[in-house]
């Protein structure tokens, strides 16, 4: 019994020395390869044309479709600063897109910001309503449901399926980031479909008006979209926002009109 | 992964190291006036163990005419840790209350870090301290907390084979420093499966002061995408941005690395024009990464980004099986798809990252900031 016990603490006070020595850790396993690539999934009929529309993301994680010279709220997301979720409703195309979108400033005619990723939509939400993401377990497929349905970007309340289009700060627009008008452009290209040799490619194009929407944070969203907001002064010194927000909109520009330079 | 608080190390053979050049001045600790060194007794201060025998992290003490040199002591990374700590540090005024121009940097980490990056306080959401302080995990572990804080230098290498990281700015170029401004040095080491840390963290770096009578000023560029995932059912996917300058802007890139976690396959940048979303051509690329756990640090570039525009940059990923299982990759998955998806996060081991860090020159009139 004592020999017992004597083994049992010389190996618990061996345990941490165990721990810690980098020779004595197993070699890890070999990470299996990944899944090989499925062919693409069309959403809708793979013959009929390809329809897509502009969406974004409301500040409460709807979808809402994009109109022509509307307004579209930008959220504060993780990373800072604040954004557009920019996304599209399609068919007939690939369950899976590239998107690339950015927002061109009319006075320069140069995009200020852009961004693209892969994203997945779903099919049969209806607008305006929250997203549950993937179909149920047992649901009819896509091929069995009813072409009219437009496919949503999945986790709608979520940001990864939106192109997440930087708006302010800016430093490269002229003008005021928000309750001005920029140019929008998106590209969705799809997953190259069988016996295709390139993947199919959609423009999408309108003018929008960012806008800060999160009552929240609506005063510190207008400071920070102000062009003249900084983060230093010329000599490197940080500006805070208690220096330049009470008197940050007194030059604004009026709505659509560039500065003269 | 566990936390890094050290009362939770079990490591009792380590011993607490108390180092004689540590100095206190007010609430913390600040320049040592013989050497002009910034010393940061890390957990020595906290009572926490460091690992000993640990031997030297070479890099040499520079005096106030030359520089000034910053030194995280010696801690504790126990084996299934992530440690990740901010330290505020105070520039020292070693030129007369004037600014100084810094126009070399040398690094040297011990083998194991994942990153060290050098950023100036600006504002203050929940991550602040004063000179002296160390913040552990916890908001220092939480980007938002320093969005805006302009980027002064980082680094990535931690390996043993090349232990120094030494460089020096184009000619005529140096960053500036204010005496007394406040900085932040966040250091990540790994000791897990994916990462090794068999002999504790530690950060010294130094800061050359420039010769150049009137140096044009570097500036640098922070971006990071935090909207990213990495799933098994979706398991090939690339993430890009691209953030431009100001439309009067010549700027001149000097340098550049990026930063992915282990599913990352590459990462590039390029220049890009600002007028059209065609991704730019292979020419315009003047940085790519492999290496997930050693990105290389590009310096001596001389790219001209065209005027009104800006950098692109393409983070591509392929989805693998984490070593531990999935468990603790869906645990962080705020959508709780059970895909085994990786989101944006710290851990190296359970969490991606496409983060792009550039120098350049002339610096424009504010930092860029990259959303």
């Amino acid at each position: 019994m004592r020999a017992k016990l004597a083994s049992l603490l010389f190996m618990l006070a061996a345990l941490p020395w165990t721990l810690a020595a980098e020779g004595c850790e197993p070699e890890p396993p070999h990470p299996p390869p990944p899944p090989p690539p499925q062919e693409p999934v069309i959403l809708g009929d793979p013959d009929a044309e390809a329809e897509l529309e502009l969406v974004y993301r409301t500040v409460d994680g709807r979808i809402a479709v994009l109109e022509d010279g509307g307004d579209v709220p930008m959220i504060l997301p993780p990373q800072g600063g604040k954004v557009m979720l920019i996304g599209v409703r399609a068919r007939n195309v690939t369950q899976q897109l590239q998107i690339n979108a950015g927002i061109r400033d009319f006075c320069t005619e140069r995009f200020i910001h852009r961004e693209g990723r892969s994203v997945r939509l779903v099919e049969g939400t209806p607008l305006l309503a929250p997203l549950g993401g993937l179909p149920e377990a047992g649901a009819p497929g896509p091929r069995e449901r009813p072409i009219d349905v437009w496919g949503y970007p999945e986790f709608s309340a979520d940001l990864l399926n939106y192109a997440n289009i930087p708006v302010c700060p800016t430093f490269t627009s002229l003008r005021d980031g928000d309750d001005q008008p920029y140019a929008l452009e998106l590209r969705a290209t799809e997953q190259r479909r069988p016996g295709e040799e390139r993947a199919r490619s959609h423009v999408l194009t309108a003018t929008i008006v960012p806008v800060c929407a999160q009552p929240e944070i609506e005063e510190d969203c207008r400071c920070e979209c102000d062009a003249d907001f900084v983060l230093e002064d010329g000599q490197g010194r940080p500006v805070t926002r208690e220096q330049q927000c009470p008197t940050i909109h007194e030059n604004d520009l009026p709505f659509g009109v560039c500065p003269e330079t | 992964m566990r936390d890094s608080t050290c009362a939770r190390a079990p490591v009792p053979a380590f011993r607490t190291a108390s180092r004689g050049f540590l100095r206190r001045r007010g609430r913390g600790l600040s320049l040592g006036p013989a050497l002009g060194s910034l010393v940061i007794g890390a957990l020595a201060l906290a009572g926490c163990p460091v690992i000993e025998p640990v031997p030297p992290l070479l890099l040499e003490e520079l005096t106030p005419d030359r520089g000034f040199s910053l030194h995280i002591e010696p801690f504790e990374v126990p084996p299934g840790v992530e440690v990740q700590d901010c330290f505020f540090v105070e520039v020292p005024d070693i030129n007369d209350g004037q600014d100084i121009w810094v126009d070399r940097f040398a690094m040297t980490q011990r083998g194991g870090s994942h990153h060290m990056n050098v950023f100036r306080v600006n504002s203050i959401l929940h991550l602040s301290g004063r000179p002296g302080d160390v913040v552990r995990g916890g908001e220092c572990r939480i980007s938002t907390n320093w969005s805006d804080w302009p980027l002064v230098v980082n680094s990535q290498e931690g390996s043993d084979e090349q232990p120094i990281v030494d460089w020096t700015l184009p000619d005529g170029v140096a960053q500036r420093f204010r005496p007394g401004e406040l900085l932040m040095v966040q250091s990540h080491y790994v000791n897990a499966s994916l990462q090794k840390t068999p002999g504790g963290g530690e950060v010294r770096i130094n800061f050359y002061k420039s010769r150049v009578a009137s140096p044009i000023e570097m500036g640098t560029l922070f971006a990071t995408q935090q909207s990213i995932r990495i799933c098994r059912s979706n398991p090939v996917v690339s993430y890009d941005g691209a953030c431009s300058f100001p439309p009067t802007a010549q700027v001149h890139i000097a340098a550049a690395n990026g930063h992915f976690h282990g599913r990352g396959t590459s990462l590039q940048m390029y220049t890009w024009d600002g007028l059209s979303l065609d991704h730019p051509g292979p020419e315009a690329m003047f940085y790519e990464s492999l290496e997930w756990n050693e990105p290389p640090m590009a310096v001596g570039l001389d790219e001209i980004v065209p005027a009104g525009g800006g950098v692109w940059w393409t983070c591509n990923y392929e989805w693998r099986e984490p070593e531990g299982g999935c468990a603790a990759v869906d645990e962080r998955d705020d959508e709780q798809r059970g895909d085994c998806c990786y989101t944006f996060g710290n851990s190296a081991e359970n969490a991606e990252h496409c983060n792009v860090f550039v120098y350049y020159w002339p610096k424009v009139d504010s930092s860029i900031f990259c959303n």
